[in-house]
């Protein structure tokens, strides 16, 4: 209860810009690129290339909240843990990108586009790995902003150098490799278990 | 001294050392710190030299009508509007005007052609006497039908004249490289490109973000505003310390990349400014503006919209790659394309010819960039004075009091 009562919060409070944010990049996507009658490897393109960006509009600022110390020290206060909050929020924004390709995925179907779970899959892990080095970034660094300098050259380095990133390649899905996008999860969920895990270290030493 | 002490400040911050180590390595993988194993070779007889795109109306004619053919039979048109494949499809009506379109290029009657397109027939011929200026006008209206970015644009329709470059014309661009470019100046060029595209377009931007919003962080605003400096001066010394501090990793880097080709282009007439005309000619305004988009909408919002505005803007112009030379030195391009490398020999003649439309797209973005600093004084002007931002939150609020 008091979990659920969490979630509803924060989602209110904390989340609602980067939400409104990530559904208009979802919006605005087919109007930069076909998504309709496309094949499964060029359907794979809006996806990685552009909705797998909601990952860093909603990941990064994960902690953003707690950053300004006057929130801090107030949810501190708390006799809910600070770290329990954190956890909940990174959950339910994972489910809301989630969501939110489900939703993209289900609306080129009606379009005539051959798009199947894989995708879904590796739009998610695309998201999640660009979202998590925003959110381990913010974490060490303390500010969101410094947060998504790192997404973004990862992003540019994909455009620049292509395959040779080898299994960490974000857009493989549309020259036909599914595979690789195992490793994008594994390390997104490792960089989010890393960033908590710090939240909590920082916080037992201050 | 103000100004030194904003250097400072940025240079000793985090975000300044993950620009920098971003922009190393982003030209790194891009080869551009090993130029020397790419180097300008003057072309030998007997040897394939690349290709070119030619108008030649002959081959243009009949290759587009045969690829507008069998798009037509599908009723699946492939485009890239904005760099990225796009597949459209006609309805109904728009289908019979491309129908009448190929009915005036092949002169068969339009029902026929809507008959025929199920059967899926083969390579339809141009009529006798097809004038080509007369084919532009109604391809053009095709790719108009098409939403435009279709291989059948005017600017695209030379794509279906590609012949091979002849050794004298290989030759001659080799000359031009030589002459022109001075070697140093298409390594400089291809220098910029990449670092206007993949860094300096985007990431200034947080940069900005990060030092405008410090003074928030802090609750220092208040303070500074009672400080007795003008805001002019502060948000110009504010703007110049984020540029150069910028710059400082370009000039260097540059430099160095250039340099590895200095030992072995010997008995050539090389250029050693190259590297600092372009830094200044091509990259700076990419930076201003990056810069400028940051101070004005932090100071606007007081949030870091700014990141996202200029993200957009930048995948924008990423992904309009660089589909055709001219659409590399368009207009609003936020970093403009000419990748080409020594092995093209820098393609200098298409430089040259579109330097004119270079230089307004730098001094337009330069322009821009200079408006919105000003607007940024204004703004922060108003804040100070009470007349806009928190302050007035502040007010409302005690009146509510």
């Amino acid at each position: 209860m008091e979990t659920l009562e969490i979630a509803k919060t924060n989602l209110r409070h904390n989340s609602l810009l980067s939400i409104v944010a990530a559904v208009m990049l979802c919006l605005i996507t087919p109007l930069l690129i076909g998504t309709a009658n496309l094949d499964r490897n060029s359907a794979a393109m809006p996806l990685e290339m552009f909705v797998s960006l909601i990952g860093i509009v909603l990941l990064t600022p994960v902690f953003q909240p707690e950053q300004n110390e006057e929130i801090h020290d107030l949810v501190s206060s708390k006799h809910c843990s600070t770290e329990k909050v954190y956890l909940i929020r990174t959950l339910y924004t994972v489910g809301v990108v989630v969501l939110l390709i489900c939703l993209f995925v289900v609306y080129m179907q009606t379009q005539g586009s051959d798009v199947t779970m894989i995708l879904v899959f590796g739009a998610a892990a695309n998201a999640i790995f660009l979202g998590s080095m925003g959110m381990l970034v913010s974490a060490l660094t303390g500010n969101t902003v410094i947060g998504y300098m790192p997404p973004f050259l990862y992003y540019a380095l994909n455009i620049g150098m292509g395959p040779k990133l080898g299994n960490f390649y974000l857009f493989s899905m549309t020259v036909g490799n599914f595979r690789v996008k195992i490793w994008l999860l594994a390390a997104g969920v490792l960089m989010i278990m890393v960033s908590l895990l710090y939240q909590i270290f920082r916080r037992r030493r201050m | 001294m103000l100004f030194l002490r904003e250097i400072k400040k940025i240079v000793k911050s985090i975000p300044y050392w993950i620009f920098v180590a971003a922009i190393v390595t982003a030209l790194f993988s891009q080869g551009v710190f090993r130029f020397h194993e790419d180097l300008l070779q003057e072309p030998q007889p007997g040897g394939s030299y690349g290709f070119k795109q030619e108008e030649i109306p002959e081959m243009i004619m009949p290759a587009a009508l045969s690829g507008l053919w069998m798009e037509f039979c599908e009723n699946n048109y492939t485009t890239y509007p904005i760099g990225f494949v796009k597949h459209v499809k006609l309805s109904e009506d728009d289908r019979g005007k491309v129908a009448e379109i190929l009915s005036e290029i092949t002169g068969e009657q339009k029902d026929t052609i809507l008959g025929e397109s199920g059967s899926e027939k083969s390579n339809p011929a141009v009529r006798d006497g097809m004038d080509y200026s007369r084919f532009k006008e109604r391809m053009a209206l095709v790719d108009d039908l098409l939403g435009g970015g279709s291989s059948y644009a005017p600017d695209s329709l030379a794509g279906y004249g590609t012949v091979p470059l002849t050794y004298e014309e290989a030759k001659e661009r080799y000359e031009l490289a030589v002459s022109s470019d001075r070697v140093t100046g298409g390594y400089a060029r291809l220098f910029s490109d990449y670092a206007g595209v993949m860094v300096l377009s985007i990431l200034p931007v947080f940069l900005a973000v990060i030092l405008c919003m410090k003074d928030r962080r802090a609750k220092m605003e208040a303070l500074i505003y009672t400080k007795k400096i003008s805001a002019a001066r502060m948000i110009l010394i504010r703007f110049l310390a984020l540029v150069v501090a910028v710059m400082i990793p370009v000039f260097i880097l540059s430099y160095v990349s250039n340099m590895m080709v200095w030992g072995v282009s010997k008995g050539m007439q090389l250029d050693y400014l190259a590297p600092l005309k372009y830094d200044l000619g091509w990259l700076l305004p990419s930076v201003m503006i990056s810069t400028a988009v940051g101070m004005f909408l932090t100071e606007l919002t007081g949030s870091p919209a700014a990141a996202a505005v200029q993200g957009l803007w930048w995948m924008f112009d990423v992904n309009l790659g660089i589909k055709t030379v001219s659409s590399g030195y368009s207009l609003f391009r936020l970093s403009p394309r000419h990748n080409a490398g020594a092995d093209s020999w820098f393609r200098t003649e298409d430089y040259l010819d579109h330097f004119q439309d270079l230089l307004q797209n730098r001094l337009l973005i330069a322009g821009i960039s200079l408006v919105l600093v000003l607007l940024t004084i204004l703004i922060y002007e108003a804040k100070r004075r009470g007349k806009f931002g928190g302050n007035i939150r502040n007010r409302k609020n005690k009146s509510q009091a």
